[in-house]
């Protein structure tokens, strides 16, 4: 009679279990579903609430947006209450509920162990721990690999950007070198010009040398000649045939400033 | 317990993120609740990984956690480090073809009415004023010269001193940033580059103002 009882007393248990599991893998499901909805759907830029495992990724599209906008000579605005609680609802689960969520799971189970209770694979501490290890986990596993390639493109983009600037640089003196050839042309030889031609014209030490690129000219008859060969890269030349109104009549750029 | 830690967690970096003042950027709102978040994770960390979690546990935890925040910080600073870099790199960049725009043009306009003022020898009918006016007869003080080459273009060149010895153009852009963002220029928003040519019958004289 006992043993009947206790066996129907245990039956009664694992269906109150089984329930109780069942209930708890329909919530998980349904905030995975709403997790993945939101994740799926995480750019900023649009007035809209977005959660983001990163949502510094978002904000560092927003700086880019903004760069973009000035750059038109738009005024970027301040960022809305919608954008700016999507963020830092973000943050709140990725770096608060999350981890808190995974941590006493965690201790939980350990607390159980040790106290030598029955234990089951499935139960409340393991939920915890798998929902808050999938949130808080998932960035922290991408950020390492993104981590070491944001390195590499960052250094790569630098470069790229820098041999850009220069050659930006190198054709803003160029200008000067016109300009200053020109100058020379026009003025009669009593106030140091060459009245009428390029003859005799030499470039001043600032120009003929700079922290960007260093000069040199080659006079002909009704146009001159100027190379530029990049102090930084000096595999950047730019040649350029300037006429005698201190216009660019042509350009050459070596195989690194093309 | 739980639910203390979650809402005093809430608390701590919902403050963080809401004390720095309401900019532009994210960044500064979104560092602070970093930093929050850290102390938080530490603190919440050292109540955890006590007695009874195993000795070894405890290792394995805390190697894991610091590896996760030396990733999720190098990710977010080098994100915070790269985009800021990029937008400074985009407004540098429009900042020197804008100045290319106006070298190329404002000093070749004054050294052709200098050509033209030297060319009628040293017995001059024609001051620099006179030969300026003869090359851009609209022109008045205050005036913008240049002529756009394409489509959409925010450059003015602007005739700023017009006398017999010398004329002044002024070039200015309606956004393109200079060097001290206070600069009050000629023309534009505040800050924006101001270029400045100075013609007199010596040649040419360039003084960038911002």
């Amino acid at each position: 009679m006992n043993q009947t009882t206790e066996s129907q007393a245990t039956t009664a248990t694992k269906v109150g279990r089984s329930e109780t599991m069942i209930i708890w893998l329909i919530i998980l499901a349904c905030g995975m579903l709403v997790l993945t909805f939101f994740f799926h759907h995480n750019y900023a830029i649009e007035d809209r609430l977005f959660l983001s495992p990163v949502p510094w990724v978002n904000v560092g599209g927003m700086t880019i947006d903004h760069g973009v906008q000035m750059f038109s000579g738009k005024i970027p605005e301040l960022p809305t209450i919608t954008t700016q609680v999507s963020c830092l609802v973000s943050i709140l689960l990725v770096f608060v509920i999350s981890p808190t969520l995974f941590f006493f799971g965690l201790r939980t189970r350990a607390v159980d162990r040790a106290s030598g209770k029955e234990l089951h694979i499935l139960r409340w501490s393991t939920i915890q721990l798998v929902l808050g290890g999938m949130v808080m986990l998932g960035p922290a596993l991408v950020s390492i690999p993104v981590a070491i390639i944001q390195r590499n493109v960052s250094s790569s983009l630098h470069k790229s950007v820098e041999e850009y600037e220069n050659k930006e640089a190198i054709l803003y003196e160029l200008n000067s070198v016109a300009v200053k050839l020109y100058e020379y042309r026009v003025l009669p030889k009593e106030l140091g010009g060459g009245n009428g031609s390029f003859a005799g014209f030499t470039l001043s030490k600032e120009l003929a040398s700079t922290t960007e690129a260093q000069y040199k000219i080659e006079l002909q008859d009704t146009l001159a000649i100027a190379k530029a060969t990049s102090v930084k890269y000096p595999l950047g030349t730019i040649t350029a045939k300037i006429s005698k109104k201190g216009k660019f009549l042509e350009w050459k750029y070596s195989e690194l400033f093309e | 317990m739980i639910f203390r830690w979650m809402f005093g967690g809430i608390i701590l970096v919902s403050l963080a993120f809401i004390l720095p003042d309401r900019t532009v950027e994210v960044w500064p709102s979104l560092n602070a609740a970093g930093v929050a978040a850290l102390i938080y994770i530490i603190a919440l960390l050292v109540y955890i990984l006590r007695n009874p979690v195993p000795v070894k546990h405890r290792i394995i935890v805390g190697v894991l956690a610091f590896i996760s925040v030396i990733a999720l910080g190098a990710h977010w600073t080098g994100m915070l480090n790269t985009t800021q870099w990029q937008q400074k790199r985009l407004l540098d960049s429009k900042s020197l073809v804008v100045r290319g725009t106006m070298i190329s043009d404002a000093p070749i306009r004054l050294l052709s009415v200098l050509e033209e003022y030297h060319a009628q020898g040293k017995m001059k009918k024609l001051s620099l004023a006179m030969t300026f006016l003869q090359n851009c007869p609209q022109a008045t003080i205050g005036s913008n010269i240049h002529t756009s080459s394409v489509g959409e273009d925010s450059t003015r060149i602007f005739v700023t001193t017009l006398s017999d010895s010398v004329v002044v153009l002024t070039a200015s852009h309606a956004y393109a940033r200079g060097r001290t963002a206070d600069f009050i220029p000629y023309w534009g928003r505040k800050g924006t580059i101001q270029e400045r040519y100075i013609l007199t019958e010596k040649g040419v004289r360039h003084e960038s103002d911002n």
